[in-house]
């Protein structure tokens, strides 16, 4: 009962969250909704008892990403003015909209036939000790190319910046 | 609670995702719509990660997050030059790919 409760409220605010993005006209209040998605979904993985995903996405998502942009969407900082004028945007959203249909309805017949349960699982479900055993034995190697990912990005994005300058 | 409701939320949140990055002009939210359909994806990994009892889906999501980081830092240090380059947010100004009179 409770669970079902704090899964409803979680999802209203996911929800919420992602609409009011999608539609606001100022980027610092997209950015400001946009934590709020994120947030609601580390409240979504703790109720999967996947306890290290939710500090991941802690970290790195809201700490992290969602700062990062505040601080770019802050830097740039565009007068109102200047923010594109979007007269066909509800058109566009309709059209993209339809185009989806079917694809969700794919997925609504797929799930209605299967009857999904959750597992019966252990105490050590998605701790930091499990997760971190299964990493450095069964995925090693993504594990590393992650790692080489991330230091040509940090490279990549110092030159696209570098770029701009000239 | 069931697998189909996480999965109908990832669904849902991944569409507006979509809604948004294609019936949007300003180059923020468009990023910020791409990074929900993202992250809708690892809601589904972590709803079938507890559905099958293994760690694998868990996993699959904290590498996501990575990716999803590398993607948010390119992305932005695009708008950011792209910004030097035209003083404008607006993706119909940055239309140089776009084919002409065809």
């Amino acid at each position: 009962m409770f669970e079902s409760l704090l899964f409803y409220v979680l999802a209203g605010f996911t929800l919420f969250g992602g609409i009011a993005l999608v539609t606001s006209r100022q980027p610092v209040f997209a950015t400001a909704y946009f934590l709020l998605v994120m947030l609601a979904l580390a409240g979504l993985y703790i109720m999967l008892h996947l306890s290290f995903l939710f500090l991941t996405q802690i970290l790195i998502a809201v700490g992290a990403i969602v700062a990062i942009t505040l601080l770019v969407v802050s830097s740039i900082n565009i007068k109102d003015e200047d923010l594109p004028e979007e007269p066909n945007m509800a058109k566009w959203a309709v059209a993209s909209a339809a185009l989806l249909l079917p694809f969700i309805a794919v997925v609504m017949m797929t799930l209605g036939e299967q009857n999904l349960t959750f597992a019966d699982i252990d105490q050590g479900f998605g701790s930091l000790k499990v997760v971190g055993l299964e990493i450095f034995t069964k995925w090693v190697v993504p594990f590393e190319i992650i790692s080489v990912l991330l230091t040509a990005i940090l490279i990549g994005a110092i030159v696209i910046v570098k770029k701009a300058k000239r | 609670m069931t697998p189909e409701h996480y999965i109908v939320l990832a669904v849902v949140l991944f569409s507006i995702g979509l809604v948004g990055t294609i019936a949007r002009k300003n180059l923020f939210v468009v990023y910020m719509s791409i990074e929900m359909m993202l992250n809708s994806i690892n809601l589904v990994l972590a709803a079938f990660s507890r559905t099958n009892g293994t760690e694998d889906g868990g996993i699959i999501a904290i590498f996501m997050i990575g990716v999803i980081a590398a993607e948010a830092v390119v992305f932005l240090a695009m708008i950011i030059s792209l910004f030097k380059l035209k003083k404008s947010v607006n993706s119909d100004d940055f239309s140089l790919l776009k084919q002409r009179g065809a």
